[in-house]
């Protein structure tokens, strides 16, 4: 809008330097824009394939041991090599996919809903009961959320919902502090005293006029938190808190090829490569949504 | 302006406060006798009796609690579960080391990310700009541990330059300072880079292009400026980053220092040795995060006036 102002009174003054950069970036930046979650929305949705039918994609039962096969490098028979009891690296990487991304997706449905309801409340109700809310959020975030995690995991045990549980407790405050400064913001507009005004209660005000405002940034921080919930859940198996051998998630299989990482580098990196695709396209969606929902970074 | 500060520092108190009880309430909450996982699997009934007795774990849990404040209040932390040495010395020799991976680490942060971040600004839209953007994409979702392993592979397994393991000297530490730098740096790149891209579009460039200034005077003296003053308050941000990475880094390194001592004390459950690691490193934490609302206030006019006016 200002820019659009002032280069128009620009010839009159005579020399004119036009700003180098910016004239080339939205192109350029539009493609990369455009590819990047097309990309993304396919690797994303072969590893739920391998989540919810992973029989379909593995050509072995993830725990068949062959001692004739042990650590054999990745080629037509096993793609991915076979670790220290023989097991096909593929197949346990396929059938890990569950493990993982249950891990991500629900440990932010509950880290969002609670993080979600503190922060509504704390920005809503204001006064006492959003400083007493807002110091819990400080305390907690004083704690770094791999060890908050760590300690929490310790205190549930191993196992795939103690885990859950660990990474979204870890991940709540985020959410609480973000949805606090939109409700606050909201909480202050006309709307809300007309509503009250009208005769709503407080409760069917954050439900019907308070939540569906928040709903852009709740959505773009959920997405990004899927995530970072995914990397700290496959921290806590790799420090030996996570997911147990039953059923390996990639965290954990990494940790097991970290002994044989001379050897065999196949077994270590596999895992971590499907931990990071994973991640990487469930980033470049939140980011994506984000560009497409928030209208600041449209300018 | 000294009676916010002296406001911050008394919150900040707080917090460490809540946050040491939070941690005692949470670990102490275990499930399990506690003294059998101590004494061992196999200890005799009499020896059990004999550790529970020695940890005072039959006391109530208020009972403990206060103690262990009082304890702290004179800065006793408490004896090891297992090695029965003083907590606070215990970890006092474990500091030093995370300190030194913490800073070099920091150090490599901040010249990584504001160099390639500026540069990423600087030819926005240019290759170099995406390669920047999809290399830091990829760094931001890689598990710090396997971002390891992988350097690890090529560095110290393929091409034998550095060593695996250990604490033996400055080659020992390459590897764990970069691994600890590179991921810590991606944030920074990225708000450098906006904040820089957004800089340029604010008026007073147009005013100093009008007033003829050189691009390169610009950008790298007045945009750049401006720029680095809103990276400050993401150091506060950084230092928990930092704090949780060193852990994971420490561990895969087989490094001394507070966050593999936490982990190890964790796996034996001793308590009081995990609740003075915690208490340390979410001190540092509360430090640094109090720091950099000083200097942003400092730094920043417009946070000293806004501060002079009310509360945030």
């Amino acid at each position: 809008m200002k820019s659009g102002v002032i280069p128009a009174l620009l010839p009159s003054i005579g020399r004119v330097t036009p700003p180098p950069a910016p004239a080339l970036r939205p192109r350029l930046r539009l493609r990369l824009a455009a590819v990047s979650p097309l990309l993304s929305a396919l690797v994303l949705s072969f590893i739920v394939v391998c989540a919810l039918l992973p029989s379909w994609v593995a050509r072995f039962p993830p725990s068949e041991m062959r001692a004739d096969a042990i650590l054999v490098r990745p080629g037509f028979q096993h793609w991915f090599g076979t670790d220290q009891f023989g097991r096909d690296v593929f197949s346990l990487v396929v059938y890990g996919a569950r493990q993982s991304l249950s891990i991500g997706l629900f440990s932010v449905l509950i880290s969002s809903t609670v993080g979600v309801s503190l922060g509504l409340l704390a920005g809503y109700a204001g006064g006492w009961l959003d400083k007493l809310l807002m110091r819990m959020i400080d305390v907690w975030l004083a704690i770094p959320s791999i060890l908050l995690a760590i300690a929490l995991s310790t205190a549930l045990g191993p196992g795939l919902t103690c885990t859950v549980l660990a990474v979204s407790a870890a991940a709540i405050p985020r959410y609480a502090r973000v949805l606090r400064g939109q409700a606050r913001a909201i909480a202050n507009r006309p709307f809300i005293e007309a509503a009250r005004a009208a005769g709503a209660s407080h409760f069917s005000i954050v439900r019907r006029h308070v939540l569906p405002h928040c709903l852009v940034p709740i959505l773009v921080l959920a997405t990004l938190g899927i995530g970072a919930a995914i990397l700290v859940g496959s921290g806590l198996s790799f420090l030996g808190l996570g997911v147990n051998d039953e059923r390996p998630d990639w965290g954990y299989l990494l940790t097991q090829g970290r002994g044989y990482l001379t050897v065999a580098w196949w077994v270590v990196t596999y895992p971590g490569l499907a931990i990071t695709s994973l991640v990487v396209s469930v980033n470049l969606l939140g980011d994506a949504l984000r560009r497409r929902l928030d209208p600041r970074s449209l300018r | 302006m000294l009676r916010r500060i002296f406001e911050r520092v008394l919150g900040s108190i707080g917090v460490v406060f809540g946050a040491v009880s939070l941690i005692f309430l949470v670990l102490n909450w275990l499930p399990g006798d506690l003294a059998t996982l101590v004494a061992g699997g196999d200890a005799s009934a009499e020896t059990i009796a004999h550790v529970r007795a020695k940890l005072g774990v039959e006391q109530s849990l208020a009972r403990r609690y206060c103690k262990y404040m009082t304890g702290l209040a004179h800065g006793d932390l408490g004896r090891s579960y297992t090695t029965e040495e003083p907590v606070a010395e215990r970890l006092r020799a474990q500091l030093p080391a995370t300190l030194q991976l913490t800073l070099a680490a920091s150090l490599l942060a901040v010249a990584l990310g504001v160099g390639l971040g500026v540069l990423s600004a600087l030819h926005s839209g240019s290759w170099l700009d995406q390669a920047i953007q999809a290399g830091s994409a990829f760094l931001v979702s890689m598990p710090s541990f396997w971002l390891g392993i992988l350097l690890i592979l090529l560095f110290s397994v393929r091409l034998r330059w550095l060593p695996v393991l250990g604490d033996g000297g400055l080659a020992a530490s390459v590897l764990p300072v970069s691994c600890l730098g590179l991921v810590v740096s991606v944030p920074l790149l990225r708000l450098v880079r906006d904040s820089m891209l957004e800089g340029l579009n604010e008026p007073y460039v147009m005013t100093l292009r009008a007033k003829g200034l050189g691009e390169r005077r610009i950008f790298f003296v007045h945009v750049l400026r401006n720029a680095l003053t809103s990276t400050v308050t993401l150091l506060g941000v950084l230092i928990g980053e930092l704090l949780s990475g060193a852990v994971i880094v420490e561990t895969l390194f087989a490094r001394q220092g507070l966050g593999r001592t936490a982990v190890e004390a964790i796996s034996r459950k001793d308590i009081p040795l995990v609740q003075g690691a915690i208490l340390v490193l979410s001190l540092a934490y509360v430090v640094v995060n109090l720091l950099v609302d000083v200097a942003y206030a400092l730094i920043d006019p417009r946070a000293r006036v806004s501060a002079a006016k009310g509360p945030r």
